[in-house]
């Protein structure tokens, strides 16, 4: 038998028998109580006669539990340095000796034990769920075999983590899984996330004395000066993490951290600048470098500093510019006197932006800095943008020299998972749901394919506080992955998560739902369905747009239509929906209209920055400079632009639809001899490409180009009955029924068809002509009440 | 497991308690921070003195008045730190030599107990 099976079997008896240690203990209590109130009666020799036997007896109870935990100790630190067949953990062994041997037992407890438990719940389940979906308990000895298999293949001694994924191969929780989604892997890493969560809780319960070691006594604070000034001026740091009570972790940023601690660590060149994007995690590197300075996890030279985080807000709110100077010299004077502080500097570009003539709230700092700098008494580690860097920094000689830049990249999504596993505790405190793994995991799937302006983990924890924020107290214990497509679908006004059974309706029907609204344009109706399908299914690749298409066809044929239709069937909004009249940029200097300047902002890049989610219209592009058509070949690739101020703006959410009447005549004199050939399409490529209004390139920019044709005289009649029908649903909200006769029709079809413009005139015939002969009867209609008017063509001016 | 129990507590516990000790005493001497006030023992207190490179010398007197009273609070507040701390390793050490000695002659001790136990009884009786 395993020593440490023996052990926990002895351990598991002492527990189960401490009764009998009470009732000694209150033996020796009463009869000592008794002893010395027997001293008043003379009766107290049998008291303290009993006491002296029984005292001895407690003790050597006591020694026992002693030497039982020496030797756990010992046997478990040996069994997990050598690991072989039969090496186990204590909690295993207690859990096996608390089994009797009964797999039912056994199965009982493993699913009371704390990381089970902890597991299972992560899943979305209840112990009591579990139970009931596995019938019956694997036979004892072949589980134990089978989970030491296991253990032994990852080279580690048995756990309860190997007792539980034998389980699981069982058929019936293979079903349980499968219906969750949950791969092996899956589970694996929520036990790796169980198995954090251990040790670090083993690691803060280290104690006094080891945490004393590294954190230094009283006499520190006495041997540095006061910090007035400071406690004015900047945040406490190490006070603040101290009060968190857990210390945070670096993720993903491991090897900045070991290269910041060796520049803080040397004679010169000990102050650090941080440069990374925002929201790539700067602030959390700052806490999670002054939770090592908490937890004395620091080079010997840094032990036992204070850390300070500057409030530079609050320091340039000063009135004026030499206050300003002033405040922040007397600060670094104290920070630099007191001897013992590592002084953060969010934001260092506010502190040395100003170029020139600087005004309230930006100065430049950088000569009363420089000289601080180079104080061995004062560490400074600022946090800044690599653009800011660049140009303030970088070409300052008053600070480059000191400052040594560690540039900090985004992390990985399996990294922002880990960061938002060590943050749920914080969001799940404030209410009583429970976020499921798969909810987190959702949340970097999502954050992954929709939002690519912000970098990890700014965006998966923005979205993690969405979802939380999100939660109704009617909504179920267990948050899971359709609970965070659903949060996240409302916020971004999106389809995300499984097509409902309605929504698979209107996908499966999406060409009739087109055609309630398109007249015609069978190719271009079909090319449009197909791609929103695409996108639905989450096919698309994520980082170019959902969709690009071109349109080319004569002016009134349905392509502007098309194109609102799709933002109403894919995003759900009409006014998701950007027009970019490209006529209005006919020159190359016309781009900063467009992207955006440092003086100005762009039409397109904040539109698209406002409402990332959206159709993108351009509209005649042939009529645009070929320069600025170009802008658009790293939109269709990229799925991004950069815009005048030098920040990146996404475009992988948007749809991006081209209209052009370029090769309009072609294919009005293709449909006039007949038939269209098979290589029309080609054809007209061709043609536009060797008049030179497209480039080859350009044109294969898009996912599809389409091709509308002019509209036939059925077809306009039909544009006509939609503009009718359009009206009349407007007139029903004011209690006005019309009907229209068929002759009207025609008369419509007369004033409203133009071979050039296609169906455009109709909407004014439509208005001019039945609204106006409406207008007429009702004016003349005394009537109260709802009114029934058949429009007939003698009604018509 | 008889033997294992004697070699536990004849020399495993035993070298526990004073790996123990050792531990307590180095962690009293970080928190009383002795050598760190044994090196500043003379500076002023919380580095509260007045630079007199620039001072005028009109100042002079106040200032070094001023640095006196601040070294000697320093100095004070140090040494009795010092003291206290040294004090307290002393207690705690002999508290550990104490127990050790206890520890060691505990099975005598417990048979002394429970034949004392019986005697007592059998006096009563």
């Amino acid at each position: 038998m395993n020593r440490l099976l023996a052990l926990a079997q002895l351990d598991l008896f002492l527990r189960r028998t401490r009764v009998v240690r009470w009732v000694i203990q209150s033996i020796l209590l009463i009869v000592l109580i008794l002893g010395l109130l027997g001293s008043f009666t003379g009766s107290q020799a049998i008291y303290f006669g009993l006491f002296f036997i029984f005292l001895p007896v407690s003790l050597v109870l006591d020694l026992f539990r002693m030497f039982l935990r020496n030797e756990v100790d010992r046997e478990e630190r040996r069994q997990s340095h050598e690991v072989t067949h039969n090496s186990i953990t204590y909690s295993t062994a207690l859990l096996l000796a608390e089994s009797g041997g009964q797999g039912q037992r056994l199965w009982d407890h493993l699913l009371k034990h704390e990381s089970t438990h902890f597991v299972i719940l992560r899943f979305g389940l209840t112990p009591a769920k579990f139970t009931q979906m596995l019938p019956a308990a694997p036979e004892y000895t072949l589980w134990i075999d089978s989970a030491r298999k296991l253990a032994e293949s990852y080279k580690q001694p048995l756990r309860p983590e190997h007792l539980f994924e034998v389980v699981q191969t069982t058929p019936e929780l293979t079903q349980v899984w499968n219906s969750l989604g949950i791969a092996e892997r899956t589970r694996q890493e929520v036990w790796g996330w169980s198995s954090r969560i251990e040790a670090e809780t083993k690691a803060q319960n280290r104690g006094f004395i080891d945490s004393l070691k590294r954190t230094g006594g009283i006499g520190h604070d006495w041997s540095s000066g006061y910090t007035h000034e400071l406690d004015a001026y900047a945040v406490d740091l190490t006070e603040q993490i101290k009060q968190i009570g857990h210390p945070i972790r670096i993720v993903g940023h491991q090897t900045e951290r070991e290269k910041i601690f060796d520049y803080l660590n040397r004679d010169n060149l000990h102050n650090v600048i941080i440069v990374g994007e925002e929201g790539i995690g700067k602030q959390r590197m700052l806490y999670a470098l002054a939770s090592d300075f908490v937890t004395g996890h620091v080079p010997m030279s840094l032990k036992y500093k204070h850390v300070y985080m500057l409030d530079v807000g609050k320091l340039v709110s000063a009135p004026n510019q030499s206050e300003l100077e002033l405040r922040l010299r007397t600060i670094l004077d104290e920070a630099d006197t007191v001897g013992n502080i590592v002084l953060f500097v969010p934001d260092f570009h506010l502190l040395v932006g100003a170029q020139g003539n600087s005004t309230i709230g930006e100065i430049n700092a950088a000569p009363v800095l420089s000289s601080y700098l180079q104080s061995p008494s004062l560490h400074l580690i600022a946090t800044i943008t690599p653009s800011q860097y660049y140009s303030l920094v970088k070409p300052n000689a008053a600070l480059e020299p000191y400052l040594a830049a560690t540039e900090i990249k985004e992390i990985q999504p399996s990294d922002a998972l880990l960061i938002l596993e060590d943050e749920l505790p914080r969001f799940e405190s404030k209410q009583k749901h429970i976020v499921t793994y798969q909810a987190l995991s959702k949340i970097i799937e999502l954050a992954e394919r929709h939002i690519h302006d912000k970098p990890y983990p700014e965006k998966a924890l923005n979205l993690l506080e969405e979802v939380v924020s999100g939660l109704h107290s009617s909504d179920p214990l267990f948050i899971l992955g359709n609970d965070v497509e659903r949060i996240v679908s409302e916020k971004l006004k999106l389809p995300i998560g499984t097509v409902s059974r309605d929504e698979r309706d209107v996908l499966n029907n999406l060409e009739t739902q087109i055609q309630t609204r398109i007249v015609g344009q069978k190719e271009a109706v079909a090319a449009v369905a197909n791609a929103l399908r695409r996108a639905r299914a989450g096919l698309h690749s994520g980082k170019r747009p959902i969709g690009s298409f071109l349109f080319l066809g004569p002016t009134g044929v349905g392509k502007t239509e098309m194109a609102k239709t799709i933002a109403a069937l894919y995003y759900k909004n009409e006014k998701a929906f950007i027009r970019i009249d490209m006529s209005e940029y006919q020159t190359p200097d016309s781009v900063g209209k467009l992207i955006g300047t440092k003086d100005a902002t762009g039409l397109l890049t904040t539109a698209v920055t406002d409402q990332p989610f959206s159709v993108v219209l351009l509209d005649e592009v042939e009529k645009a400079d070929p320069a600025i058509r170009n802008l658009f070949l790293q939109i269709l690739d990229d799925g991004a632009i950069t815009n005048g101020y030098g920040q990146k703006v996404d475009f992988t959410n948007a749809m991006i639809i081209a209209t052009s009447n370029a090769g309009a005549n072609y294919i009005r004199e293709a449909v006039n001899k007949g038939p269209l050939p098979p290589n029309f399409k080609q054809d007209l490529l061709n043609q536009i490409q060797s008049d030179g209004i497209f480039s080859p390139e350009w044109l294969n920019r898009f996912d599809a180009v389409i091709t509308f044709l002019p509209l036939t005289q059925p077809e306009i009649r039909q544009v006509a009955q939609l503009l009718v029908n359009e009206l009349t649903e407007r007139l029903a909200g004011h209690n006005i029924h019309i009907a229209l006769d068929n002759d009207v029709y025609d008369t419509l079809l007369e004033r409203g068809y133009d071979p050039e413009f296609g169906a455009r005139p109709m909407r004014r015939a439509v208005q001019d002509t039945i609204e106006n002969a409406l207008a007429k009867t009702l004016l003349n209609d005394t009537t109260e009440g709802v009114k029934n008017i058949t429009i007939t063509k003698a009604m018509l001016v | 497991m008889t033997l294992l129990f004697i070699q536990w507590l004849l020399l495993d516990a035993p070298a526990t308690y004073l790996r123990y000790g050792k531990e307590v005493t180095l962690a009293l001497y970080q928190y009383f921070s002795m050598s760190l006030l044994g090196r500043t023992l003379f500076d002023p207190w919380r580095h509260d003195a007045i630079a007199m490179d620039r001072l005028p010398i009109r100042y002079w007197f106040q200032a070094i008045l001023s640095n006196t009273t601040s070294r000697t609070i320093g100095f004070v507040i140090r040494f009795v730190t010092i003291l206290s701390g040294l004090s307290a390793i002393f207690i705690w050490n002999l508290g550990l030599f104490i127990f050790l000695i206890a520890w060691y002659t505990l099975p005598i001790l417990l048979i002394i107990s429970v034949l004392y136990g019986f005697k007592l009884l059998g006096a009563s009786g």
